[in-house]
């Protein structure tokens, strides 16, 4: 294998890592995103829940 | 009554994780992926065992069918080894055989389908000998042994030809007889084929490894987001919910 060759490959096998750990932190990154926005959906569901049940509440003893 | 012929001392000759019933039987059972070598031997095959690769593995079936020229049938059932594709691939060398100066089995979905240890006349061999029955992915034991009966009612005799007795490590046997200073290019070269077929294969685990841990690693990140989210969202919800309230209050007026 010729010096040119293998210098060649290295700067390859460099550009082809920085690439992975991009892509990795992409996936990742799109993971979170994705997770965070189903969990905000269902914790809306929640917090609207754990209103009109404290609405509720409040009404039952007069405090409003 | 069919022709029988007398199965040879040693039988099966290559080791394994099967097992062996009647050695006159026609059928011989792979089950791939699932582990019922008992079961299957009790409903009345031959020999039964898994079959996890695509090339050692392959090579042993090979070699313990073509020597024993009873056996007219192969049955491929359980479930089908991922990333080896064993099953498929003994339907590709059934179908297609392997290539002769690469020893790959042609038309093969598996990873790494070399069988460098087989002569090619063993493959030939195996082709003519068998019939194949495909039931991949199946685990029914009661399908299994109907197909088994079936193959045992419709069984044509022995092969017509002797069993033929296929040494797997016939190469490194002859490289260790012969004089060492005048073969070492040889020896090394096949060495060389040999580690690189094993080498192919624990990089081929060692990246389904690095993926199975890179999918644990986002699911993690979803879940941290998830949670992240639904706290977010609780607040969002419930201060919502409660100014909606007040303001329909506010214009009831109460």
């Amino acid at each position: 294998m010729s010096d040119n060759l293998k210098e060649d490959l290295e700067l390859i096998k460099d550009r082809l890592d920085k690439l992975e750990n991009k892509l990795e932190e992409s996936h990742g990154e799109f993971s979170h995103q994705t997770g965070k926005s189903v969990g905000r959906d269902i914790g809306i569901l929640y917090g609207i829940i754990i209103a009109l049940l404290f609405i509720i509440i409040m009404l039952k003893f007069h405090i409003i | 009554m069919v022709d029988k012929k007398e199965v040879i001392q040693g039988w099966p000759l290559e080791t394994g994780d099967y097992s062996v019933g009647d050695s006159e039987c026609p059928v011989a059972v792979v089950t791939l992926g699932s582990k019922m070598n008992d079961e299957v031997v009790g409903r009345g095959a031959a020999i039964a065992g898994p079959l996890h690769t695509e090339n050692l593995g392959i090579e042993k079936v090979v070699t313990n069918i073509v020597s024993n020229p009873n056996i007219r049938f192969l049955i491929i059932c359980g479930s089908e080894v991922q990333g080896h594709i064993t099953g498929k691939t003994v339907e590709a060398l059934y179908e297609n055989g392997i290539d002769p100066e690469t020893k790959s089995i042609i038309g093969s979905p598996g990873a790494i389908p070399f069988v460098e240890n087989l002569p090619i006349e063993a493959v030939e061999r195996f082709q003519k000998q068998l019939t194949i029955i495909s039931m991949i992915n199946n685990e029914n034991l009661d399908e299994i042994s109907a197909k088994i009966e079936e193959c045992k009612a419709n069984d044509p005799g022995a092969y017509e030809e002797d069993a033929m007795i296929v040494q797997l490590n016939e190469k490194e046997e002859e490289e260790d007889s012969e004089d060492s200073t005048f073969d070492l290019n040889a020896s090394s070269s096949s060495a060389i084929d040999s580690s690189a077929i094993h080498m192919l294969e624990i990089e081929t685990r060692i990246r389904s490894m690095k993926l199975e841990i890179n999918e644990i690693g986002s699911l993690e990140k979803f879940s941290s987001g998830y949670y992240a989210g639904k706290v977010e969202g609780i607040v969002i919800g419930f201060i919502l919910t409660l100014v909606l309230i007040l303001i329909i209050f506010w214009s009831m007026g109460l």
